[in-house]
Order: C-alpha cells, then structure tokens, then sequence
C-alpha cells in the first residue's frame, strides 16, 4: 500500500500548494468583488439588493479558477514523455499510477467545490451581518442558496441527485485530466478534448441553472461516458502511439 | 545475464524505417560496455527496447527471463532528456525511489549529491542542466540496478565534469554492475569501457574489447573509422568540389 501512497504523495507534492494557493486566491477575490459590489449599492434607499443580487461576475470568476485549476492539474511533471521512463519501472503499472492521478484530480476538486461553496457561504453571512437585522433574518443565507442558480447548484438544500450529479461531473473531469496527461505522455497530440468538454458542462451546470432532477440525470450519464472513454483508451494502453512518440 | 537476439524496430510513422534491423548482444554482469554510432543509428532506440518502452521483435532477456515488471528493477535508466520529477527535490526523489526500488543505495546516493554538491531540498527544475544530468546519473547509480543504461547522459557537461564521472564510476562500481553507455564521446570514454559495440543503420556492425585494442595497438577510434569505412580525405575532397564550382 506504501508504495500506492507514494505516488498519490508524489502528485500532491508536485501541485498541491499552488492548487491551495489558486482557491485562495480565488477566495479573497471573490470576496473583492463582493465587497465592491456592496459598496455601489445606495444604503439610504431601500429596499436593500438580496445577498445573491451582488454576485455579478463571481461565476465567471469561478469558472476562470476552475480552468486554471484544471491547467495545473494536467500541467504538471508527468506529461513529459520521459517521465514514463520512470513511472513505467515501478513496482506499479504506468495505468495504476494514471488512477492514483485521477484520485488525487478527483479530491481537488472536490476540495474546489467545498472552498467555493465556503466563499459563497461566507459572502452570505457577511452580508446577512453588515445589513444588519432589520433587513436580514435566518432565512436570509437559505433564501439566496433558494434563489441563485450559482448559490443553488454549489450547495443544493435537499437536492440529492444535484448532489450525485455535482460528485459524478467532478470525478469525471478529474478522471479525464489524469487520462489526458497518460495521452500526452504517450505522444497524443488530442489529450485536451475530453477535459475542454466537461468543463464546458461544469460551467453550464453550475451556472445556467439546470433545474430538473432529469437534467440531472442527463448530466451524470453524459459524464460517465466521457469518463468510460478515456476509461477504453486507458484498458487499451494507447501503445501505438506510445510507439511513435 | 542480458541477452539480445534478432532485435528488430520499426517506426511506422516513419515510413515504416527500420530503426533495429536484426541486433543481438549478450551482455555478462560487470562489463562496461560502449554503445558507439552516428545519429539515427539506432542507440536509443536499442535501449529502449531493452527496457520495454518500445514494441519490437525479438528476444531481451535477464538471466534467461523476459523483462517484465518482476525484474524491470534491475535496470536502471539515465537519458539527456531527463526522467525525473522537475518540481521535486532531490531528497523527495529519494523518498520516493526507495518505496520502489527495494535495492536502493542511500549511501551512494547520499556520497554523490554531496561530491557534485547538488543541492538536496531544492526542485530539480532549478537546477542547471550539468546538474540535471549529474542527478538523473546518481538516480540511475543509487537504484540498486545490476544493469545500468546511460543514454548520452553528460550531455550539456563540462569536460573536467565528464571526467570526474567516469573516475567517479570507475571507483564505485561493483563487480555484478554493468554499464551499457551510448555516447559519441570516444575519445573520453575510450578507457573508461570494456567493450564497444558499434551500430549502423541499425546494425550491429562492431563488438570488440577495448583490451583487444590495446594489445593490437589500436585506438577506439581507429577501430571505428575502420569499422565505418571513415575516408579521411571525404572533407578535402568536398572542399575542392565546393570551390570548382564557385570559380567562374
């Protein structure tokens, strides 16, 4: 089992602190541009805009982090083909160590969801806060999560198969980064298509506001074929082109 | 034992060019063995094949067994082009080669960081590309790998730095560790082999003991030119058709 950890250890050592620096980073500009929003709204005029009107722009930043985020992940040391010099004479096989990529892909963004649900879940408090009771009231948070596709789909209530739908799409695109850099490594030149079109379908599900349980579904089954794609081409070894690398 | 028979490659993108055309070789434990050839004769490609990172036809076997992932840890691989983590330290590559390679040496590896002076817990991307190489060779070294292939790995070195190597090498090299070095360095390495195997064209043209040589009186060298068929006069020649036709 060592031996398996040491390669998760080895991708995390490799990107971890610049992944946790980029949400970071996203974080504090998010609440930014939260702030300034804020600071445009007339105070004397009420009624007050709703937590979820001052998101203007924060799901394109979002979305902009996720890309960057994904860049890293598929951007890192093992796509150089020498590198398979290396991963192939482990005690492992190159494939294993293509899942223990895709593990580690999968918990960062997951762990991207959860800090982005964090940041939207502070910005709410904060407003909920700053404008104080007469405007706010313990539904004020659960309102604009209600309310804001954006809010809605990062952390969806009771909404169990957005919930499953969130967990499939990530650990889908997690997977095909890992299967992308296994691609390149190998000498592909087209690694990128499968992780362009799942983050296509991140951004449309989080931010268009997919409502229905179907949608859902729909979501999920589209994820899982990309994924089994790759899935194919990772069974099949990708030799030939390995051969002309 | 490392065996190589009727070893064949071909680079179908390349239109179908036979990169391998029929090489054998054995190998015994402890030599040093020189892989000599013009580029695009074949060398790299012939290392890796015995490493299984291409598809060929053929036989390589270790002791009588087929290199798979069972005994793949006794190779061990240094190229120019690097197979190591960039974003890492050397001392991260250490924790991570001694979960995989149960023969590790930490001694030597420790020995050799601090005579090249490499840094430990700096990434390997900042390094220079001397230094790179001077890694990548101390990586293959410590493996505990009984065979060691370099694929010209001083590319980029100085000459006083190549030369501390081959002293470095001579010095700490067990009796059971062999080293096959493709190179065009010649002249260098001339004392450092045992045996020279010359490639062409992805043939084995040549395969003599440097030993040989000696007591013939005979340099690599001249042993190559000979094996190549080198005209000495090929440049003077081409000179003397380059300035007829310029003269009006």
């Amino acid at each position: 089992m060592n031996k398996h950890l040491s390669v998760l250890a080895l991708y995390a050592r490799n990107s971890f602190l610049r992944l946790l620096s980029l949400m970071a980073a996203m974080g504090i500009l998010e609440a930014v541009l939260y702030v300034l929003h804020w600071n445009r709204v007339d105070r004397e005029q009420p009624p007050l805009p709703a937590a979820e009107d001052l998101l203007q722009g924060i799901p394109l930043m979002s979305a902009a982090a996720l890309l960057l985020l994904l860049f890293l992940l598929c951007r890192s040391d093992e796509e150089a083909p020498a590198i398979a010099y290396t991963l192939r004479r482990l005690r492992i096989p190159e494939e294993t160590t293509v899942l223990w990529k895709a593990v580690y892909n999968g918990l960062c963004l997951l762990l991207f969801w959860a800090v982005q649900a964090g940041a939207a879940m502070g910005l709410c408090l904060w407003y909920a806060s700053v404008i104080g009771p007469d405007y706010s009231s313990p539904q004020t948070v659960f309102l604009a999560f209600y309310r804001s596709h954006f809010f809605h789909n990062l952390l969806p209530l009771d909404n169990w198969t957005r919930y499953l739908r969130n967990l499939v799409l990530l650990l889908s695109l997690g997977f095909c980064a890992a299967v992308r850099t296994y691609k390149l490594r190998r000498g592909s030149r087209y690694g990128w298509g499968m992780v362009t079109f799942l983050s296509g379908v991140v951004y449309a599900s989080f931010s268009a506001g997919i409502s229905s349980c179907f949608m859902d579904i729909v979501v999920i089954a589209v994820s899982l074929i990309a994924a089994a794609a790759d899935a194919a081409c990772l069974r099949r070894g990708w030799r030939g082109e390995l051969d002309e690398a | 034992m490392l065996e190589i028979k009727n070893l064949e490659k071909t680079y179908h993108a390349i239109r179908y060019q036979k990169a391998l055309d029929g090489v054998s070789l054995t190998v015994a434990p402890g030599e040093i063995v020189g892989l000599f050839g013009e580029n695009g004769a074949g060398k790299t490609t012939f290392l890796k094949c015995i490493l299984q990172l291409l598809q060929y036809t053929g036989s390589v076997t270790l002791d009588g067994v087929p290199i798979t992932h069972a005994n793949i840890e006794r190779l061990s691989f240094a190229t120019c082009e690097h197979s190591f983590f960039p974003n890492l330290t050397a001392q991260s590559h250490r924790d991570f080669y001694k979960m995989h390679f149960p023969r590790w040496r930490e001694k030597r590896f420790q020995a050799l960081l601090e005579f090249f002076e490499l840094p430990g817990n700096k990434a390997l991307r900042h390094f220079s590309t001397g230094q790179k190489n001077q890694f990548e060779v101390i990586l293959a070294l410590s493996q505990g790998a009984d065979y060691i292939l370099m694929d010209e790995p001083f590319a980029g070195n100085d000459v006083f730095n190549r030369e501390d190597f081959y002293k470095v090498l001579l010095g700490i090299l067990e009796p059971n560790e062999t080293i096959i070095l493709s190179t065009h360095l010649l002249e260098e390495v001339e004392h450092f082999v045992s045996r020279a195997a010359l490639l062409r064209q992805g043939k084995l043209v040549g395969d003599v003991c440097t030993l040989d040589l000696e007591e013939q009186g005979r340099s690599l060298l001249d042993y190559v030119k000979e094996t190549y068929r080198y005209e000495p006069d090929r440049v003077s020649r081409a000179l003397e058709r380059l300035t007829e036709e310029e003269e009006p």
